[in-house]
């Protein structure tokens, strides 16, 4: 059985990876922001089953740039609201899978 | 996540795994204990599960219906294996000498709970101070004040992520 910090890591990690990519490409892909505002505006009509809408929604209202850096962040507010990001589905499976593949355990 | 998609996951898990039993850790773990848990405590779209009896199999459930994932896209959850969820997760409840309710097997047709939890309970929040009661009753009754005193102390703390442990003993 692996380590639960190195697995509690390499989650971290892994989320930040994958929204470090998905920051790579909302400067070019200007459909991925709309999806994930519209996204956000429906978890806001039901906000008690999306507790994280109100922080996505101050969120995706920031200059592009710094919504690209704070996707991509490792600081403590960042971990908590990825755990319900409104950027599911804006990378392809084998994007994905290069980011997951490349964030292993250590030692593996 | 309801009841009802934590299901859903663990069936998909369970094929993706080619395993009928599986591992639920963290704070979904109490979902599948109690069903009538508070959304408040349920705030994360995800669950951390891996296979019982082939826990390498992990990264194929990860990399199928994990965070980002078409799946995660269509049903607005995911499953993948992070050891609990975040550092910064949500209250806890915890039960007889500080052990968590955070870790529970379920089977791709059923969950089952580890433990059914009849009979009295003690309510004690612990703290840096110690360990203070705040009520006894029995198990229902018991739990419901729990989930209150967590979703009342989480409230504050939701973001600030100063994580809240509620023991639960009997």
């Amino acid at each position: 059985m692996q380590d639960p910090d190195a697995l509690r890591d390499l989650a971290e990690r892994r989320s930040c990876a994958l929204h470090r990519a998905v920051a790579e490409l909302l400067p070019h892909r200007p459909d991925l922001l709309a999806r994930a505002r519209q996204r956000v505006d429906t978890w806001l009509e039901d906000a008690g089953s999306h507790p994280y809408a109100t922080a996505w929604k101050e969120l995706l209202s920031l200059e592009l740039l710094d919504l690209c850096e704070a996707l991509g962040s490792s600081g403590e507010p960042m971990v908590t609201l990825r755990q319900a990001s409104p950027f599911a589905g804006a990378l392809d499976s084998r994007t994905r899978w290069r980011i997951l593949k490349t964030s292993e355990l250590s030692g593996r | 996540m309801k009841r009802a998609d934590l299901e859903h996951l663990i069936r998909a898990a369970s094929t993706i795994a080619d395993d009928d039993e599986l591992v639920i850790v963290g704070s979904q773990a109490v979902l599948a204990q109690f069903p009538d848990a508070p959304e408040e405590m349920l705030r994360s779209d995800e669950a951390d599960i891996y296979p019982k009896n082939k826990p390498e199999r992990w990264d194929l459930i990860d990399g199928a219906i994990g965070e980002l994932s078409a799946f995660h896209e269509t049903f607005g959850y995911y499953g993948a294996r992070s050891s609990g969820g975040s550092r910064y997760a949500a209250p806890r409840l915890a039960g007889a000498t500080g052990r968590p309710f955070d870790s529970v097997y379920a089977r791709r047709d059923r969950v089952v709970p580890r433990d059914p939890r009849p009979g009295h309970f003690q309510v004690r929040r612990q703290s840096r101070q110690g360990s203070t009661l705040l009520q006894s009753g029995r198990a229902g009754r018991a739990r419901r004040l729990a989930f209150s005193r967590l979703v009342e102390l989480g409230a504050d703390t939701q973001l600030e992520l100063e994580p809240v442990v509620t023991e639960v003993l009997r």
